[in-house]
């Protein structure tokens, strides 16, 4: 693989966003080329120093002012203000809607876990959409330069 | 321990019945993180508060249209996203790299004073940045979140994240590196 081409995809590839063959193409590019290497070591840098610099606290009244903000449009009475029936039916139904959701989610689960995304994984939804990943896309890109 | 995306599934369909506590909980649940993501987006306290604000009073009058395609924090993050990129931010003087570095010297303890001066310097690094740039930016290195969780909150596609986020990390390190040359950062 050439310099500019490990080049291009870096970024991607210190993000964890490069999985596979790929991956390891990289990987052993970077083992016998310094050059990329240094350049690897100065982004990882700067990710770093961004990183550690802290943000101030959220204050603490916040959420009071939302809730004041959403009380005081009368938005949050509307709904409150629904019979207790409508508002059993609503709950009912969505009591329905994630186990449907769950069972979809674990259906999916088996083949598109973990494709591309981060091992986090504290996003996760059971719908998944039908976007591709990022290693899907990386395999087009990488065939087109 | 509930995952925090099942307590968030939960609470969402309480909400969706009109249930303002569950509301509540939801911004207790993601204040702190949607507060840091709008002060990196516009660099000071009273914008970022007022965006938050704003992020989470519209995602309580649009909680029916949300389907659960994403995560609601992904989808909190996207209307964040939008008021973020069009509310012109109160203009700041823009800081001069060289001002940073020749900061006099201060009495504050060592440490402390590093870290004040890597966190303006950091977010001169990302006030530079074109605001796309700086979402990218911000939600890879602070939310953690994957390519594909970004163009969710960005509306954009997976390949146009990559690019935005190969751009700005070449952007900022421009900026940054004098300073790690230095030995400031
Ligand atoms: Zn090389």
């Amino acid at each position: 693989m050439k310099c500019s081409r490990v080049r291009r995809f870096l970024s991607a590839y210190h993000d964890g966003e490069i999985a596979g063959p790929k991956r390891e193409e990289i990987a052993r590019h970077l083992e016998g080329c310094a050059v990329c290497r240094q350049e690897l070591e100065a982004l990882k840098a700067a990710v770093e120093t961004i990183r550690a610099a802290e943000v101030p606290d959220s204050p603490l009244y916040l959420a009071t002012r939302v809730l004041a903000e959403i009380r005081q449009s009368g938005a949050g009475r509307a709904a409150a203000r629904r019979p207790v029936w409508a508002r059993v039916f609503a709950s009912a139904a969505a009591v329905v809607l994630i186990a449907a959701g769950v069972w979809v989610g674990a259906m999916l689960g088996n083949g598109i876990a973990g494709s591309g995304s981060k091992a986090n994984g504290t996003n996760e939804w059971p719908f998944e959409g039908t976007e591709p990943s990022f290693a899907e896309v990386y395999e087009s890109m990488f065939t087109e330069e | 321990m509930k995952q925090p995306t099942d307590q968030d599934t939960e609470l969402v369909v309480r909400s969706k019945a009109g249930d303002l506590a569950a509301f509540e909980e939801l911004v207790k649940l993601h204040e702190r993180g949607l507060f840091a993501y709008m002060y990196r987006m516009c660099g000071n306290r009273d914008d970022a508060e007022e965006l938050a604000q704003a992020a989470f009073v519209r995602a309580w009058g649009g909680i029916s249209g949300f389907r659960g395609e994403s995560s609601f924090k992904t989808w909190l993050f996207r209307i964040a996203t939008n008021l973020a990129i069009n509310k012109r931010t109160r203009t700041r003087p823009t800081v001069e790299l060289s001002e940073l570095l020749a900061a006099p010297e201060s009495r504050q303890p060592e440490e402390s004073f590093r870290r004040k001066r890597r966190e303006e310097l950091v977010q001169a690094a990302l006030d530079r940045l074109p605001k796309d740039q700086r979402a990218a930016l911000v939600l890879s290195v602070y939310e953690g979140m994957s390519y594909k969780e970004i163009a969710r909150a960005l509306g954009k596609t997976v390949r146009a994240v990559d690019s935005l986020l190969v751009r700005a990390k070449q952007n900022a390190r421009r900026f940054l590196e004098p300073a790690r040359k230095r030995n400031v950062l």
